[in-house]
């Protein structure tokens, strides 16, 4: 099993924000987290990476490939995040060093964990680049002076950078336009697949997750009230929570009655 | 046909000067009449936000012309009309979080743009009514502040407050971007109340997502590249569009 979390609950300033949950994502899996904003979703996040505040209270258990991760001091946990664990932000402009080049960027990883010399980093970095689909030169360019989407592109060529064997994605595509939503879960998808790893994908969107994922969990304030395959769910939500969300999703996808040529 | 409220003619739009400057805008032609609801769609950089800025008179445009009811805005000679148009116009914020004041009541961000605009004995019943109109239950949303409330209820309460004065025009810019989906389907639905409420105001909608326009526009305008690259009914445009750019926002919502 690749991530496992077993009766997690978080309180923070004495309010409970997770409630006794319990979820798995198995080798080679894509499995995704919904739930509104409030539901409790980032904390589950922030948990497995070790970046709760550090007012907030944690019982339960996390493993990570079988070793546990509750209690972990930071210093083991900063050997983990980038190495064991590749995560991709919400917000690509918020995530990314504002003073660094691309290449800079998608390298940190590696100049933490790995002894690679100058050369060997920067093959790897424009390697990178190929797989998110930037060009070359976009190496040495700011971050800053890219689009969102291009930005986002940046996030997840550092997140894979190290071949991690955990993917986190928490919203990554919520800050972004239509029509790069659609291309940036696709490149995910088609990433963690090439490099045989799992995902934690975390959104709002059932219209995302429904590409992005094959299971999913269903989080409403603090626990979990549904899980199953993601087209099972999208199909025949029980619960009223989860209805609301697929409701919510397919009123505002497009149903377009005569065709369009594209879908 | 009903009477054209907002019209911009030629408008071009340009940031910065020599090398690094920018077109933002290269001749774009829009009509908003009254009763209408336009959705001017794109991606980030298509211009959407400039165009309608430029409409509703934040910003002025480099050559071309934005006309209220036949008459310029723009220039010394537009100035009344402008502030006209600032006085008949109400705006709903991509971040409701943002344009709501922290320290304020919902009932007083509601009751504020008012207070600016009549001495009236009716203010607290006009509140109320704003909120019914954006689909809030007054009695329990009134007295809440912005931290209080979820993105859905915090953007209602910005519709409410661009409503209260029953403008003459509603721009909504990016009104769902910022808050999730299940809140969104409630934005469109207060949308639609306040244009049932309100059947001759016109209204603009800024959006990169056809999802959500599809419930609440009449009319798409779809800009690309400083371009209007495509417009018509909402229906027709959707089921026969004709520019390659239009197809790729059709897909990206079609989930």
């Amino acid at each position: 099993m690749a991530l496992e979390c077993e009766g997690l609950s978080i309180d923070i300033g004495g309010t409970s924000v997770v409630r006794d949950v319990s979820l798995s994502v198995g080798d080679g899996e894509r499995v995704g987290l919904i739930g509104s904003s409030g539901s409790g979703k980032s904390m589950i996040v922030r948990s497995v990476m070790g970046l709760l505040p550090p007012t907030a209270h944690v019982s339960g258990s996390v493993r990570l490939h079988g070793n546990e991760l509750a209690g972990l001091d930071d210093a083991s946990m900063s050997l983990l995040r980038g190495s064991a664990i590749g995560m991709v932000f919400q917000n690509p402009q918020n995530a990314l060093n504002p003073v660094l080049t691309v290449a800079q960027q998608i390298e940190l990883p590696l100049r933490l964990h790995y002894d690679l010399s100058g050369g060997e980093r920067r093959a790897r970095v424009l390697r990178m680049l190929g797989k998110v689909g930037l060009p070359e030169s976009f190496a040495d360019r700011s971050v800053m002076a890219l689009s969102g989407g291009q930005q986002q592109r940046v996030g997840i060529a550092t997140a894979l950078v190290t071949s991690p064997r955990m993917i986190i994605a928490d919203e990554p595509t919520t800050a972004l336009d239509a029509t790069t939503q659609r291309q940036i879960v696709d490149l995910l998808r088609e990433l963690v697949d090439e490099l045989g790893a799992s995902m934690l994908f975390i959104t709002h969107d059932f219209a995302v997750l429904s590409r992005a994922t094959t299971r999913c969990y269903v989080l409403h304030e603090g626990r979990i009230v549904e899980s199953g395959s993601t087209d099972g769910i999208l199909d025949h939500p029980r619960t009223t929570y989860a209805k609301t969300l697929v409701e919510a999703a397919k009123a505002l996808s497009l149903h377009v009655e005569e065709g369009n040529g594209d879908e | 046909m009903s009477d054209v409220v907002l019209e911009a003619r030629g408008v071009h739009k340009t940031f910065g000067r020599g090398k690094t400057h920018h077109e933002a805008l290269r001749g774009v032609d829009l009509v908003v009449r009254e009763g209408q609801s336009v959705a001017v769609i794109g991606e980030s950089g298509s211009g959407k936000s400039t165009l309608t800025r430029i409409l509703f008179g934040l910003d002025c445009p480099t050559t071309g012309d934005v006309l209220f009811h036949g008459r310029s805005i723009t220039g010394k000679e537009g100035r009344e009309r402008l502030l006209a148009l600032r006085r008949a116009s109400g705006v709903v914020y991509q971040n409701p979080f943002e344009s709501l004041d922290p320290r304020w009541t919902a009932a007083q961000s509601v009751a504020e743009p008012l207070l600016a605009q009549v001495a009236d004995a009716n203010i607290d019943e006009r509140v109320d009514e704003a909120f019914r109109v954006a689909g809030l239950d007054a009695g329990r949303y009134a007295n809440r502040f912005p931290m209080d409330l979820s993105g859905g209820q915090a953007q209602r309460v910005a519709i409410a407050r661009a409503m209260v004065t029953s403008p003459q025009v509603l721009l909504a810019d990016e009104p769902m971007s910022a808050i999730d989906v299940a809140a969104r389907v409630q934005i469109v639905d207060s949308l639609r109340r306040v244009r049932e409420a309100n059947p001759d105001m016109a209204m603009v909608v800024v959006s990169h997502d056809l999802g959500v326009v599809q419930h609440i526009a009449d009319r798409l305008v779809v800009m690309h590249n400083g371009l209007v690259v495509e417009r018509g009914e909402t229906h027709a445009v959707l089921r026969h569009p004709t520019h390659e750019y239009t197809r790729t926002l059709i897909a990206a919502a079609s989930w």
